[in-house]
């Protein structure tokens, strides 16, 4: 598994556990302004990211959820366990 | 990692009340073969699978199958949720009633509660290939059966759809079945 591809998935990993942080934290206390204000900027963030590991590295998700360019590269290995 | 829509994938739609159904249609919600069994087989399955394809497939149906636990989870809770007292009793859902009120509990149709004895997952995929079409049988065997216990149309269309899905499944399981018996054919060359 190369380096970048790694490194990649290591940021969308940080990215995304802040946002299910700031999900979690939003679902008792949606009145407050700064969390919003900080899930929008990792939510752009983490969509510009995964864009970018979907164009290298084939789709993140099934079911309509990212666009498959070329072949169906879904079934491609390795899958998370085998990392 | 999984993240969670909100919204069904089908519609999940009843025309009344209707304890004596929600009673019956617990069968796929935590039965033998319902859908709670059916994701946790093929989810727990999928590590072992040999091929990145059947890795896919087994991903895919334990998630499709995740959402059809939602929407037989809707079904009950729709057809729970204005009923009388006096209808539960009649439908013989009072023992139900006693330790879950109208809440959604993991039971089959008789009350038993979910177990994970239900599946299996042999590390063998042919074996487990086969596991998972017999289950795709019985689940479709069993929206059978529910389908005849009513005249609803609208809960019709749903049951409909749900076995609709498992004959899809079934067809698809039957072709990892293939390549993985053409997979070891091919090593076993060697
Ligand atoms: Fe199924």
């Amino acid at each position: 598994m190369d380096r970048r591809r790694m490194e990649l998935l290591r940021q969308i990993q940080e990215l995304q556990f802040a946002a299910v942080e700031l999900t979690l934290f939003m679902d008792i206390h949606p009145e407050q302004k700064q969390p919003l204000a900080d899930y929008n900027r990792i939510a752009e963030h983490l969509r510009s990211l995964m864009d970018e590991y979907e164009k290298l590295y084939g789709p993140l998700m099934p079911f309509g959820q990212s666009t498959v360019e070329n072949r169906w590269s879904w079934t491609d290995e390795p899958w998370p366990w085998q990392l | 990692m999984w993240i969670y829509e909100k919204k069904l994938e089908y519609p999940a739609k009843v025309s009344r009340p209707d304890a004596k159904m929600a009673k019956l249609l617990l069968a796929q919600y935590g039965g033998p073969d319902g859908e709670l069994s059916a994701a946790l087989r093929y989810l727990t399955q999928r590590y072992t699978m040999p091929t990145g394809k059947t890795k896919a497939l087994l991903t895919d149906i334990g998630t499709e199958e995740l959402a059809h636990l939602e929407i037989i989870a809707t079904l009950i809770y729709k057809l729970m949720k204005d009923v009388s007292l006096e209808e539960i009793k009649e439908a013989g859902a009072a023992g139900y009633y006693i330790h879950h009120d109208r809440a959604l509990y993991y039971t089959d149709a008789n009350g038993v509660p979910w177990t994970a004895a239900y599946i299996q997952s042999m590390g063998d995929p042919v074996t487990d290939l086969h596991e998972d079409m017999a289950a795709e049988q019985k689940a479709r065997t069993t929206y059978e059966h529910l389908i005849q216990m009513t005249d609803d149309p609208d809960l019709i269309d749903t049951l409909r759809f749900l076995r609709e899905r498992e004959v899809v499944h079934f067809q698809r399981f039957g072709e990892a079945l293939n390549l993985v018996q053409e997979h070891y054919a091919h090593r076993h060359v060697f």
